[in-house]
């Protein structure tokens, strides 16, 4: 099933273009990370999908209409930051947001497990710190069992802890066949979480697909010697070496995948180079993420 | 609806602003009373004509106390229901999480309608009480011989809190709405003075906060009568009437608001 369709999803924040005939597609178990420079439209996509902005033009289904304007009963989301009411505490909280989702739980315990906040339950939302805010906001978004569930920068403004937490319980949540989508910088975690990726510049979609199919067939291929100036020549000559950057004292290299790294070890020493430091390894999302927005 | 309001009473009850606010509002509401320790010293041709604390004039009495805390306690109260949730994004929130606009706004419009009644209630009882108390050969129809006075209190109550509802929603930061609201007052002030003077006085009466002032106004203006100039008070009737349409035109007008807005 197709869990949201946009269709020329467009908005203008007065005469500057935020987000430029989006159309997208995520069907049901997909985990899609929307990745996107400051700036992109990442939010504005969230916000508009969410209702709490109104496109320009274009429109948006979600669950193929099933559910109709109660839509959003079956999402859970964090929109940039965790919103609760600052004088109340955890359960408290979640029990607004429970009524609001027209699910009659009383009980938080598990999900409070589920986020370490359950020594902390009693207190004030405004005491937490930013990671306690953020594992409440998660506590959130699992009420009512969604369907889908929406990260906005999970790990926003969290400490290494604060991350590798949240890190993990975004893993739980992924591997729980629900549909997420998660907008990240951190591309490494999307690489590792998602299973598709939407790549948004500009207020454009550059690129959209599987994560297989976003990343080329391309290698990246680390290497260093000790005459660097014969090394940069001769990298740059090889047959089938896209690009050379330097990299500190390493020389990163794109080269296509059908490149023999053994005869390049040996053709270098033939040119009486000394090599050091070889690698050959697939292209990262990040590298694929950079390659794509600086086209 | 009743969850709508299980949902603003577990936004609110333990919230220490709303709490001091209707605090301010119970013991300054009654307060006019206080001054009948004085009450020896009132001009005879005002004691001789105003039974304060007795039927029917006790109903006018804090009606027109309500008009003073209803306007400066309870405003503040709505615009801070709302404006908290701006500034706690809990609005956007909300809608998130599955809320509509409508049952959102809906639910402030319960806020405004239930303290309206619960105040209006409040208002009745203690008039009744200090009108029992203070009247010789009491009867209960004398006692509601009032001019619909709880229906005018609910009405006066309704207009200002859907103003403040209105100023809440468009300026979205409490500080700023609740000097907007206060401001607003003086300059319809002004121009009534200006639109009475080059226009016509009796469309100067029709101003939205004039309108809803004139519901319970001071006890002491019905001895103005010999004055020509400077008091005018509106019939009942079309107070009334005109402060349902004003209400209903500030919620109409705070809903579009909210309705076409980002969040």
């Amino acid at each position: 099933m197709e869990v949201l369709r946009t269709e020329n999803l467009t908005k203008y924040y007065g005469s500057i273009k935020a987000l430029d005939k989006l159309n997208l597609v995520v069907e049901q178990g997909q985990i899609l990370g929307l990745l996107g420079p400051n700036g992109s439209g990442k939010t504005t996509t969230l916000g508009l999908l969410l209702s709490i902005l109104h496109p320009t033009s274009g429109s948006f289904t979600w669950f193929e209409n099933k559910y109709g304007d109660n839509h959003r009963l079956k999402i859970g989301s964090i929109l940039e930051t965790p919103n609760f009411y600052s004088y109340l505490n955890a359960d408290e909280n979640l029990k607004i947001v429970s009524r609001i989702k027209k699910v009659d739980t009383r009980e938080f315990d598990e999900l409070l497990e589920l986020v370490r906040l359950k020594g902390r339950r009693k207190s004030p939302f405004s005491t937490y710190s930013l990671g306690m805010k953020q594992r409440l906001a998660i506590a959130a978004t699992m009420i009512g069992n969604p369907e889908v569930v929406i990260f906005d920068e999970p790990t926003n403004g969290l400490d290494p802890e604060g991350i590798a937490e949240v890190r993990s319980t975004l893993k739980q949540i992924a591997s729980s066949g629900r549909t997420v989508i998660m907008a990240s910088h951190i591309l490494d975690e999307v690489e590792k979480i998602c299973s598709h990726v939407a790549i948004i510049k500009h207020g454009k979609l550059l690129a959209t697909g599987s994560v297989g199919s976003i990343l080329s067939d391309d290698i990246t291929i680390e290497i260093s010697g000790m005459e660097r100036d014969r090394l940069k020549h001769f990298l740059d000559s090889y047959p089938n070496i896209n690009t050379v950057t330097e990299q500190g004292l390493i020389f990163e290299c794109s080269a296509d995948a059908d490149l023999n790294i053994a005869d390049l070890n040996r053709k270098a020493v033939q040119s009486d180079i000394n090599i050091t430091h070889l690698v050959s390894r697939k292209r990262r999302l990040e590298e694929e993420f950079l390659t794509i927005t600086n086209q | 609806m009743l969850r709508l309001i299980q949902l603003e009473w577990a936004k609110f009850h333990k919230n220490n602003t709303i709490r001091m606010l209707l605090l301010f509002f119970m013991l300054f509401f009654p307060a006019l009373l206080y001054f009948g320790k004085f009450k020896d010293q009132v001009p005879d041709v005002i004691a001789g004509k105003i039974k304060v604390y007795g039927f029917p004039d006790i109903w006018e009495t804090l009606g027109y106390s309500g008009n003073w805390t209803i306007f400066f306690f309870l405003a503040a109260l709505v615009i801070y229901t709302i404006t908290i949730e701006v500034s706690n994004k809990t609005m956007r929130q909300s809608i998130i999480n599955g809320l509509s606009r409508e049952e959102f706004f809906l639910s402030k419009v319960i806020n405004v309608v239930l303290l309206s009644f619960l105040i209006t209630i409040f208002y009745s009882t203690l008039s009744l009480i200090v009108g029992i108390k203070n009247s010789t050969d009491f009867t209960w129809s004398m006692a509601f011989d009032n001019n619909w006075a709880g229906t005018r209190f609910f009405l006066m109550s309704m207009g200002y809190l859907s103003f403040a509802l209105l100023f809440a929603f468009i300026f979205r930061k409490a500080g700023l709405a609740v000097f907007a609201f206060f401001a607003y007052t003086l300059i319809e002030q002004i121009f009534k003075l200006y639109l009475g003077r080059k226009i016509s006085q009796e469309l100067a009466n029709y101003l939205p906060f004039n309108v809803i002032e004139d519901l319970h106004p001071n006890p002491l203006s019905k001895l103005a009568s010999g004055f020509t100039e400077g008091v005018s008070i509106l019939p009942h009737s079309h107070a009334m009437l005109f402060s349902l349409i004003y209400s209903i035109l500030a919620l109409a007008a705070a809903y579009w608001i909210f309705k076409k807005g980002d969040l």
